[in-house]
């Protein structure tokens, strides 16, 4: 019997197949257009989507359907070319199961490209399970009989599973799709539905034209009119490329331009590989229909990117204005402001100082609290105003090889009465430069400005901890990036309140607070770190934050090139 | 993102996928275990039918 179908098989003179899906075996040349411009097309879109945004869950939904449906393509592509039995008979099984999987998620698609989150587990059971008896009984005749050898057809003999069952949930998936578009587009609002309306049109038109194409094949034996089926691929990538440029769905901002262009150069270099004339002059008015198309989606991209381009720059000249504006009000206010509390300091100076006269000791005592007062109202706004010349980058800083170690040492005996008279204790880890020898820790840099570097972190330290230690440290460090350089890495940790996670993205920005910090410094402005971060950029160094691993609290490091 | 308890499901369900298409390609492309449904006469048949 094995030799009968040998010799049966051999009497068919079927071509051999290259690649899997080159051979005569197939219709026509005009399958390999119909097959390769939706797989190319479906691969190009999903592709883009998914690389663009690869943590949503839309796109990569996206990317699977197109993933999915490509495979199916390629697939169908095989069992049309190939000679060999086996090969017929495990690729149509592996297309059974591919192409349920298709509507399924496109079903899963939908429901979260309208609710705009995933769907809950009991519901993708309710996707999903229908899929297991066709899984289940893949291997079985229950999906695929047998080879029909009759005709040298290469044809398959279907079972109840893909004549009955496949076609029967595929038809469900695309009625379950279709309702729930339209129970979501009547409570949706106005932007919403439109998107809708695109999403329900591409998707709806894919699905029945994929499945007509498939049961009239499984029916009729007709696998020729199936081919029209694939073309609703390309009308769904359509809609989705509109969707992209209108809506800016599955969050790309330019679509592309790229992609279209890409899809009209692939239209037209498909008619070089199409030989006969009766098929040219088809694949010539689809190429047409679609370059129309296509060409208005271009145009329409192109103006609407040149429109957003002289939007934004008009917005530039305008928030130029704006900072000008903010720059000069920053200084009006600064300057009388700082002008109120300098007089107001120096006449609560004065009572102290007696010119007033004697004081008894209550109105001593509020003098004095007016004075603390007013001296801090302008060391903020000194701060407020030293941030904004930084930022604006007029302050001019006199760049010298100064003693690094020389000024943290100041800084630290200039804070350490208060540090200790709040009950902290006050430790020092200066390390020597080098192994048994010199320990210089010279910098290029403004004495003054990095000196306000170093107060306002131990400054900061001091008004977060509320007990423990503060630590002032620094050392010398190789620079791994330059042969022979070294760089100065200087730390002060605390044991205070620490730094949240949410909060560290806003420390070192301009007015940025932390929400507890806020509670322990109700004065805090948001301008000290803000400040340091200026000085230290304009100094070619780096600042930066991480939690103390020792105890509670943070450690903030600035690293400079060392001289 | 999806939760853990889908993964699951899904981990479950993609595995069922592998072991299915496991059974064909080693029913069909390795024992070659398929069905011709044919026979020799209505197959004589046809070929002479083509010529």
């Amino acid at each position: 019997m094995e030799t009968s179908i040998q010799t049966f098989i051999g009497m068919c003179q079927w071509g051999t197949s290259s690649f899997l899906v080159f051979s005569s075996n197939v219709f026509g040349e005009l399958i390999y257009y119909s097959h390769f411009f939706a797989l190319i097309l479906s691969l190009a879109i999903g592709i883009l989507v998914f690389f663009r945004d690869r943590k949503s869950l839309l796109n990569q939904l996206l990317f699977l359907i197109t993933v999915m449906f490509s495979l199916w393509v390629f697939l169908d592509l095989v069992v049309w070319a190939t000679e060999k039995p086996e090969y017929t008979m495990f690729f149509w099984s592996l297309m059974i199961l591919v192409e349920p999987l298709v509507y399924a998620l496109c079903l899963y698609f939908v429901d979260v490209f309208v609710n705009k989150k995933d769907i809950s587990l009991k519901k993708k059971f309710g996707i999903f399970l229908p899929l297991l008896p066709i899984i289940i009984l893949l291997p079985t005749k229950f999906v695929l009989q047998g080879f029909d050898l009759t005709n040298c057809n290469r044809d398959v003999s279907e079972g109840f599973i893909a004549v009955y069952y496949v076609y029967l949930i595929e038809i469900f998936y695309s009625f379950w799709i279709l309702l729930f578009l339209f129970k979501e587009y009547r409570k949706a609002i106005q932007e919403m539905k439109k998107q809708i309306l695109f999403i329900m049109a591409g998707i709806v038109m894919f699905l029945i034209s994929f499945v007509s194409g498939n049961i009239i094949g499984s029916l009729t034996d007709n696998w020729v009119i199936a081919q029209i089926g694939l073309f609703g691929m390309p009308i769904f990538v359509g809609f989705l490329a509109y969707m992209i440029v209108k809506f800016k769905s599955f969050n790309i901002k330019l679509i592309g331009t790229q992609v279209l262009v890409f899809v009209l150069g692939f239209l037209v270099l498909a008619i070089l590989f199409i030989r006969n004339i009766g098929d040219v002059r088809i694949v010539v008015g689809f190429t047409l229909l679609f370059v129309i198309a296509l060409g208005y989606a271009l145009v329409k991209s192109v103006k609407k990117e040149v429109e957003q381009k002289e939007e934004l720059a008009k917005l530039n000249i305008d928030l130029q204005e704006l900072l000008k504006q903010r720059e000069s009000l920053v200084h009006l206010v600064t300057h009388k402001v700082k002008g109120s509390f300098t007089r107001s300091k120096y006449i609560f100076a004065g009572m102290l100082d007696g010119m007033f006269g004697d004081i008894n000791e209550e109105v001593k005592k509020r003098a004095q609290q007016g004075l603390d007062s007013d001296n801090m109202g302008i060391e903020t706004v000194d701060l407020v105003l030293n941030a904004a010349n930084l930022e604006k980058g007029t302050v001019k800083y006199d760049m010298k090889n100064i003693n690094f170690r020389e000024l943290v040492e100041s800084s630290i005996s200039d804070k350490k009465i208060s540090i200790e008279a709040k009950g902290l204790k006050l430790e020092t880890e200066i390390k020597p430069a080098r192994q048994g020898g010199d320990d210089t820790y010279n910098v290029l840099g403004d004495v003054l400005w990095l000196k306000e570097v170093s107060n306002n972190l131990i400054e900061n330290a001091l008004k977060y901890t509320r007990e423990g230690k503060i630590t002032v440290g620094l050392e010398k460090k190789d620079n791994p990036a330059k042969d022979g350089a070294r760089k100065i890495l200087f730390y002060v940790k605390d044991t205070g309140i620490g730094v949240t996670p949410e909060d560290k993205a806003n420390l070192f920005t301009e007015g940025g607070r932390g929400k507890e910090s806020v509670k322990i410094n109700v004065d805090s402005t948001g301008y000290g770190l803000y400040s340091v971060r200026l000085i230290v950029d304009a100094h070619k160094g780096k600042v930066w934050m991480e939690p103390n691993k020792e105890a509670n609290g943070s450690v903030f490091f600035v690293e400079l090139d060392a001289v | 993102m999806i939760d853990k308890k889908s993964k699951i499901f899904f981990g479950i369900f993609f595995s069922l996928i592998a072991i299915s298409v496991v059974l064909i390609y080693y029913r069909y492309m390795v024992i070659k275990d398929i069905v011709f449904l044919t026979d020799e006469k209505a197959f004589n048949q046809s070929l002479l039918e083509g010529q």
